[in-house]
């Protein structure tokens, strides 16, 4: 019967008809495993707003009162106006030259196939897997007079995001149609102006995945930081935080604002998958499934 | 396409003829459509001159050296050549080889060197000195690198094993009707949005021995014998930490099998149904066969990035108990803290080629439908 259904409604999602135990056993699984995730979470929004006698103990209980003012006690004490605009930095000048030169490179990989072409691109894949050895990059980074800097950051994170975005901007390629392409040299473009009038504007939404898991994955990262600066200043929120955490669990145990200062760091990580969720899910599942 | 109309018309206008051919193949080189075309009209307009030759030949002859000439004063470029040049990937590449490919390369030269902090300007040839350090095991540092590649590779294993089978059940369980499907699947990728770094301190909080969330709950349950040391004895440690990795990773792990499992046609379900198949055996029948290459690749990347880890470790007990979580990166990290920069370099060599080993194989799957379509 259930096939029947099935193949009158014309599903496309595969249907696996189930047993009592199957049944049973998947949804107890399923809320399980949703629990033991939501528990953190959940802890660290109500510790936020404690006051420290109650978050000394990070427990789940409810707030006796609701102490919002530990977010702006945070941004006071724990470096944050200073971290934020250097995370905004790091993770939003990089995505820029890292959208452009990725899809200029993935272009061409993609539409002129030749041998060169392919070991080329091949190449870069490869870096998808490849360890960084931080201590001759350090050494790069010295050499150059780029420690210390925002800018060997900002260089580190174009370099560490070519090989991934030129992977998911070549799978998209090909859904382009050549004949646009040809359509804009008839009309006398050259390869430039065919490719940011033309092909540019059709990659929005490849673009926009790209952007938004950049985002994410800079904003989250502290190791580049951690070995390529030693000054607060140039720390991102990330390192501020762990900073901040080593300072006051030490010696206040003031789990309330370590929790908000967590709040307020992730929040902008946060905010962005709510947005843009469809994209994100499209180009992390873009590569192991094919599609 | 465009092409292959052309060389139709090419051979329909044509005489044959040796000579015929090879002009035939010159203009094939350059086969940009309106510019071949009237080149071959001109040939054809130059044939109709000649009268004191055979026909054939004296056409074919007139084409090819009317096309020399006129291939040098073209520029020597081709369709594909022109309109996608090479150096549309000069910056992605020159980015590629100066930070990534580029130091890990002078890495395999140093880590035969005594780079130290007090050797910086002009390291020394050593040979394989700094090897024998890490794998020399009557030397007490040198176990403790033998004990951080040991987790390196328990760590990867497990958490990859763990990861993968959780998230696979998940996404089966996800995939069919189950009551508040969409909420389930936004709660568990929750974890993976988020930085290691942020995660590491909240499970500080809720491993702490004594205030800690989960030995407080053990005790009110009545599960005192469960409570433990979390991150601080010496045999809990690794699992622990890998059950945090775990924590985070569940969900990235299901989205991405979810989405593969969306794309098995329900065709193969009904077939299995009316072969009267059981649940379990339509998955170890049907859906597990056809999600090979996911699964594959999900395992690979998961198994390269469980090599290579560092924040979660970091974060949670920096190498301790005594090197009981230390990793390779730990150590890589740790040795350059104490001026040991050629030890640093060597294990940071030897996972390179460890990578470009196993990732050669990877990226040749990830790429292997791309490159046909």
């Amino acid at each position: 019967m259930e096939t029947h259904t099935a193949l009158v409604q014309g599903r496309k999602k595969p249907r696996i008809d189930k047993g009592m135990f199957a049944v049973v056993g998947k949804n107890l699984l399923v809320i399980l495993v949703s629990l033991l995730i939501v528990i953190p979470l959940v802890l660290l929004l109500l510790n936020s707003v404690k006051d420290q006698a109650q978050s000394a103990v990070m427990g789940l209980d409810w707030p006796k009162a609701f102490h919002i003012e530990n977010y702006l006690t945070v941004i006071q004490l724990g470096h944050v106006t200073t971290s934020f605009f250097n995370s905004l930095i790091y993770s939003c000048v990089p995505i820029v030259p890292i959208v452009v030169i990725t899809s200029m490179a993935a272009f061409v990989f993609a539409r002129n196939r030749t041998k060169l072409n392919n070991v080329l691109y091949f190449f870069i894949v490869l870096g998808i897997t490849l360890p960084t050895n931080w201590m001759t990059l350090m050494k790069l980074v010295q050499v150059t007079h780029l420690y210390n800097t925002r800018a060997a950051l900002c260089l580190l994170y174009i370099a560490g995001g070519i090989s991934f975005n030129t992977f998911l901007f070549f799978g998209f390629m090909n859904s382009i149609p050549k004949e646009l392409d040809e359509a804009a040299i008839i009309d006398g473009c050259s390869p430039l102006s065919m490719f940011f009038r033309v092909i540019f504007p059709l990659l929005t939404p490849v673009i926009a995945t790209v952007a938004v898991l950049s985002f994410m994955g800079l904003w989250n990262d502290f190791i580049n930081p951690l070995y390529f600066t030693n000054t607060t200043r140039l720390w991102p929120m990330t390192l501020a935080v762990f900073q901040f955490f080593g300072r006051q669990i030490g010696q206040f145990n003031k789990w309330n604002l370590v929790s908000a200062d967590i709040v307020l760091t992730s929040l902008p990580v946060v905010v962005a998958y709510i947005i843009s969720q469809r994209y994100i899910v499209a180009g992390m599942t873009m590569g192991s499934v094919k599609g | 396409m465009r092409m292959g109309k052309q060389k139709r018309r090419m051979q329909s206008l044509q005489p044959e003829g040796e000579a015929h051919m090879i002009a035939q193949k010159r203009l094939r080189r350059f086969a940009m459509p309106p510019k071949s075309s009237r080149l071959l009209s001109e040939g054809m307009r130059c044939a109709a001159g000649v009268s004191n030759m055979r026909e054939k030949e004296a056409a074919a002859w007139t084409i090819s050296t009317s096309l020399d000439a006129t291939v040098r004063r073209m520029p020597r470029r081709n369709y594909a050549k022109s309109n996608y040049p090479l150096y549309f990937t000069f910056a992605a590449l020159a980015f590629y080889v100066v930070f990534v490919v580029g130091p890990s390369i002078v890495g395999l030269f140093y880590s035969f060197t005594d780079w130290t902090q007090y050797t910086l300007g002009a390291p020394a040839w050593n040979g394989l000195d700094n090897f024998k350090r890490i794998f020399n095991m009557s030397s007490l540092q040198a176990s403790q690198y033998w004990i951080s590649a040991v987790n390196t590779v328990f760590f990867a294993f497990y958490s990859t094993v763990l990861k993968t089978g959780i998230g696979f059940l998940l996404a089966l369980a996800l995939s069919e009707k189950t009551p508040g499907k969409m909420v389930h699947r936004t709660i568990l990728f929750i974890p993976s949005i988020l930085s290691m770094l942020i995660i590491g301190i909240l499970f500080k909080s809720i491993l702490h021995p004594s205030t800690g969330i989960l030995n407080r709950f053990l005790g009110a349950i009545g599960l005192q014998s469960l409570q433990m040391q979390w991150l601080a004895d010496f045999n809990i440690a690794l699992p622990t930490v890998i059950a945090v990795d775990c924590w985070r990773g569940i969900g990235y792990i299901m989205v991405i099998l979810l989405a593969g499992l969306t794309t098995i046609p329900s065709d193969y379900y009904e077939a299995a149904n009316l072969d009267g198949a059981s649940y379990w055996q339509k998955v170890r029948f049907v859906t597990v066969p056809l999600m090979m290459r996911t699964i594959g690749i999900t395992l690979v990347l998961n198994l390269i990035y469980g090599l290579r880890v560092f924040e979660v470790i970091y974060v949670l007990t920096n190498g301790g108990p005594v090197d009981a979580t230390s990793s390779l990166y730990t150590k890589v990290y740790w040795a350059i803290g104490q001026g040991e920069y050629g030890v640093s370099t060597a294990l940071s060599s030897m996972l390179f080629v460890l990578m470009v080993a196993v990732g050669y194989f990877t990226v040749k799957w990830m790429t292997r439908g791309e490159a046909e379509s």
